[in-house]
Order: C-alpha cells, then sequence, then structure tokens
C-alpha cells in the first residue's frame, strides 16, 4: 500500500475517532480544527499525515506538567502549548539540570550558581508564570508574540526594557530550539488529552 | 548584574590575553552537552553569562572588542548550539538542517563536516547580505523512550559573516569543525 495513503487513512480515523469521543471536527485549508475539552486545536496537514501516537517522554512530560501549566496559562490567557515547549530546555524533564533541580524550563544556569529548584512541577510552572508571566500575559496562541514576550520584546518585536530576557547569549539558537518545541507539543497535547478522556471513560 | 557584567569583562579580557600571550588555544568545555573545543585564537569568546542555561561557545570574528556579543545578528561570529533532539521535525540530521536554515538551503561550501560524526550542511543567505554557513550533526546515545534510531543531542554550528569576509571566516569555521569534539555522557 501506498504510505502515504495509508498516513492519510489514518489521520482521518484520527478526526473520526475525536468525533466519537464528543470532539467536534470541521476541516479547513489544508488541516483540520479539532475540538478537545472545549478547546480548539488546528492540526494541519503535516500534523495530520505523522502517526496519531505519543512517544513515552511526551506522555510522561505531560502527565507531571500539562494540569499546573495549563491552569495558569488559563489565567494568563496564553496557550499552554507554548509554555509547555519552554520544556525542550531540559529535553521534556528527562536531561540536564532537570534531574538535579527539579526545573524542565531551563530556567537554572548552566553551572552551580543561580540554580533553580523546583519540589514539583506545580511549583516549576508557578516558578515560570512568576517571572515570565506579566510578559507572556495575553499573546494566546501566538508563537511570534510568545517568543518576543520572553525575549523582552512586545508583539511588534521591539525591546521593553523593563521585561527579562529568557536568552541573551544565542537568542536566534533560542528561538529556533523553542519554535521546534511548540511544533511538537502541538502535535502531542491533542493526542495525549484525546488518550486521556479515553482512559477516563473506560 | 554590574558585578557579573564586570566578570564577564574580565573573562573575556584574560581570556584574550591568555591566548596571545601564550600562542595556546584556550580549550571551551561544556560538561552538559558534551562539547570540548580549542578556540580559535584569531576569534573572541563571547562571555557566558552567569544565570542562563548555556547551549554552546559563542565567539567573534574579526574584533578584538566584545561589544558585538550583544548584536550577534550584525556580527561576524561563530555560534555553536546545541540542544536535545524532542521534536519529530527535528529527529532526523536533513529535516534539523532544513528547520536550522529558516528558509532555502543553498549548497554549502565543499569539505564541510564534524570529524567522526555524520553531519550535514547548508549555506542560507539572510537580509542586508548576511550569510550563514550550517554544519549540524548528531550525538549521545539514542533514548528509547523517545526514539531508539537517533540520537540524543542535535548540534548546530553556524558560521554568520558577510560575502566579503566568507574566505578568511570560512577558515576559522572549518577550523572549529575539525577540532570540536561532541561527546556528551552516556
Amino acid at each position: 500500500m501506498n504510505p502515504g495513503y495509508g498516513r492519510a487513512v489514518e489521520a482521518a480515523r484520527a478526526v473520526e475517532n475525536a468525533s466519537e469521543n464528543g470532539e467536534s471536527a470541521q476541516q479547513e485549508g489544508g488541516g483540520h480544527w479539532v475540538t478537545i475539552n472545549g478547546r480548539h486545536v488546528l492540526i494541519n496537514q503535516a500534523q495530520a499525515e505523522r502517526p496519531r501516537r505519543i512517544s513515552a517522554r511526551d506522555k510522561a512530560y505531560l502527565d507531571k506538567y500539562y494540569d499546573p501549566v495549563a491552569a495558569l496559562a488559563k489565567v494568563y490567557n496564553v496557550d499552554p502549548a507554548l509554555v509547555l515547549s519552554v520544556g525542550s530546555e531540559s529535553g521534556f524533564a528527562t536531561r540536564g539540570t532537570y534531574l538535579r533541580t527539579g526545573d524542565a524550563f531551563g530556567m537554572t544556569g548552566g553551572n552551580t550558581k543561580n540554580m533553580t529548584t523546583a519540589a514539583s512541577p506545580t511549583e516549576n510552572a508557578k516558578q515560570f508564570f512568576d517571572n515570565y508571566g506579566n510578559q507572556i500575559r495575553g499573546t494566546g496562541n501566538d508563537d511570534s508574540a510568545f517568543l518576543n514576550a520572553l525575549q523582552g520584546l512586545d508583539a511588534s518585536g521591539k525591546g521593553v526594557p523593563e521585561w527579562k530576557v529568557y536568552n541573551t547569549f544565542d537568542s536566534k539558537g533560542w528561538n529556533s530550539m523553542v519554535a521546534d518545541g511548540i511544533h511538537q507539543m502541538r502535535r502531542a497535547i491533542p493526542i495525549y488529552l484525546s488518550q486521556r478522556q479515553k482512559n477516563s471513560a473506560h | 548584574m554590574g558585578r557579573t557584567l564586570l566578570r564577564a569583562t574580565a573573562f573575556v579580557v584574560v581570556a584574550a590575553l591568555g591566548n596571545a600571550a601564550t600562542g595556546r588555544p584556550q580549550i571551551y568545555r561544556n560538561e552538559e552537552f558534551g562539547i570540548t573545543l580549542p578556540m580559535p585564537l584569531s576569534a573572541l569568546p563571547c562571555p557566558e553569562p552567569e544565570n542562563e542555561h548555556i547551549h554552546g561557545p559563542v565567539m567573534l570574528l574579526g574584533t578584538g572588542e566584545a561589544k558585538g556579543c550583544s548584536d550577534l545578528k550584525h556580527s561576524r561570529s561563530i555560534l555553536i548550539y546545541a540542544s536535545y533532539n524532542v521534536s519529530d521535525d527535528t529527529k532526523k540530521l536533513q529535516d534539523f538542517l532544513k528547520w536550522q536554515c529558516g528558509g532555502p538551503c543553498l549548497p554549502p561550501p565543499s569539505g564541510l563536516c564534524v570529524m567522526g560524526l555524520t553531519s550535514a550542511a547548508a549555506r542560507a543567505n539572510h537580509s542586508e547580505g548576511w550569510i550563514d554557513i550550517i554544519v549540524v550533526t548528531q550525538a549521545g546515545k539514542p533514548d528509547p523512550n523517545i526514539d531508539p534510531s537517533v540520537p540524543l543531542i542535535n548540534y548546530d554550528l553556524r558560521l554568520h559573516t558577510r560575502p566579503e569576509h566568507l574566505k578568511e571566516d570560512l577558515r576559522v569555521f572549518r577550523t572549529v569543525s575539525q577540532t570540536i569534539r561532541l561527546s556528551p555522557a552516556q
């Protein structure tokens, strides 16, 4: 069988499954709008063509961080996927200083000075929003505005003097890494929520 | 903050003097991402902020002044950025290269590679005449919880320069790509 056809069938089935689970779905452009738990998520064609699987790492990360981040993201009117993407700093809570500090968001310096330590994902999410919540407030699902805000810039890219800068050293590299993380979280979260809903229904 | 800046400035001065005085390259090390690099004598290392997660070294070319470190977009530089392999979009080397180009990947100068590792290279042209020469590679034991076929860490080695300096800066960049060692802890 043509693999492209197989992927298309799989994507179509995924959308059908979403509908069966009380999640609505409609097509737009090259993608699908899916509503999960009242939230609209656009799954574009590239995403839809990928297998509807979530890695053990991403599931473990979302098990720990999705709820605490989503609760605060709602208060600050920002897409939780954007905040969760910053976890790419720690390989989504699997690597680096996270293992010593419990900080998944790279707020810890690379050395032993200026450590940010967190006893739990809830505390870690609170630390993130305490530090950057006001800057990212209202960025919604605008990737560019979110990245700008973390880097101390307003939505138009103009520096805001009193704002903190997440990464001053190689901002281009950092932006690229987090943007990559955003794609991954936007792919993983709808699958995660869908699976969670199925599991809780059983 | 003032003290941090002072310390950072002192680091650059000492590094520059050290290089010039001894004629031996300073060795850069990043334990987390397993980076070891003899810093080229002709490059000026940018001071690392103490309160940020450092992903690799940044160095300026063609200058003895560190002020360009705060405006890398307009500074001739070599940047090395390591990050955990987190996304399906970039977990394969060619996909990672495409992502790092941020637009069309153009043919690179010949012979660019990281010694001992599978690597890929491209050129990307940017606004105002700036050019990026990009070499990407991967290292580190794959994590079976993600994908047992892909290395743990992605590395982006990047020369940022202008056409009139490409030849001289490329010489330094080749040395970097040939002398860097990437061996993250397993």
